[in-house]
């Protein structure tokens, strides 16, 4: 959720940060809280606009690939920075999926990040392929600055 | 360019209110950046 980070420059270009999961609402709130977010957040639990857009999903995707494992531990080094039981909260939250299927979401439905126009033009599109893959932000931001031209 | 089909386009999400939306409410107004995430952890 880098984007977050950089609302502002969104907004400049007319645009919206739209966040959408397949969780339940309840951790779909406390997923809000935790990161500060007050973009429009919505929630899909039968995945199906994610399958729709063309998302992918599956074991070996998520955790098939040596890859997913590098991001895991990026996303829990950049959390050593924090305190020490936002790292060990982060980690629970990683296991929920697994643990107990449905709560926060379904573990094996990857993401992505597309920009939308409001004719349904789709300028930008990124399609995750293992856990952790995300597109750069610097990327996203020039493909949204040259959809607004 | 690619264009969101009409049938994707009316695929349900729902707020955190539980009300019903269409997908393409989200980019009706203006440009939207759609953050599909994989769970929300």
């Amino acid at each position: 959720m880098q984007l977050r980070r950089e609302v502002d420059r969104l907004h400049a270009h007319g645009a919206e940060l739209v966040v959408i999961g397949n969780g339940t609402p309840h951790f779909a709130r406390a997923f809000r809280e935790d990161i500060h977010l007050d973009t429009p957040l919505y929630v899909d639990t039968s995945c199906a606009s994610y399958r729709a857009l063309g998302m992918k999903r599956g074991l070996a995707r998520t955790l098939g690939s040596w890859r997913t494992w590098v991001n895991l531990f990026r996303a829990l080094r950049d959390g050593v920075r924090e305190k020490r039981v936002t790292v060990i909260l982060r980690w629970w939250r990683l296991s929920v999926p697994v643990l107990i299927p449905g709560a926060q979401g379904d573990a094996w439905q990857l993401g992505g990040v597309l920009v939308v126009l409001p004719d349904g033009r789709i300028p930008y599109r990124y399609l995750s392929t293992i856990a952790g893959d995300h597109p750069q932000t610097t990327e996203v931001l020039a493909a949204l600055a040259a959809s607004t031209q | 360019m690619d264009r969101v089909s009409v049938e994707t386009a009316s695929t349900k999400i729902w707020d955190l209110d539980g009300r019903e939306h269409e997908l393409q409410e989200t980019w009706a107004a203006r440009t939207a950046v759609l953050v599909f995430v994989r769970h929300f952890g």
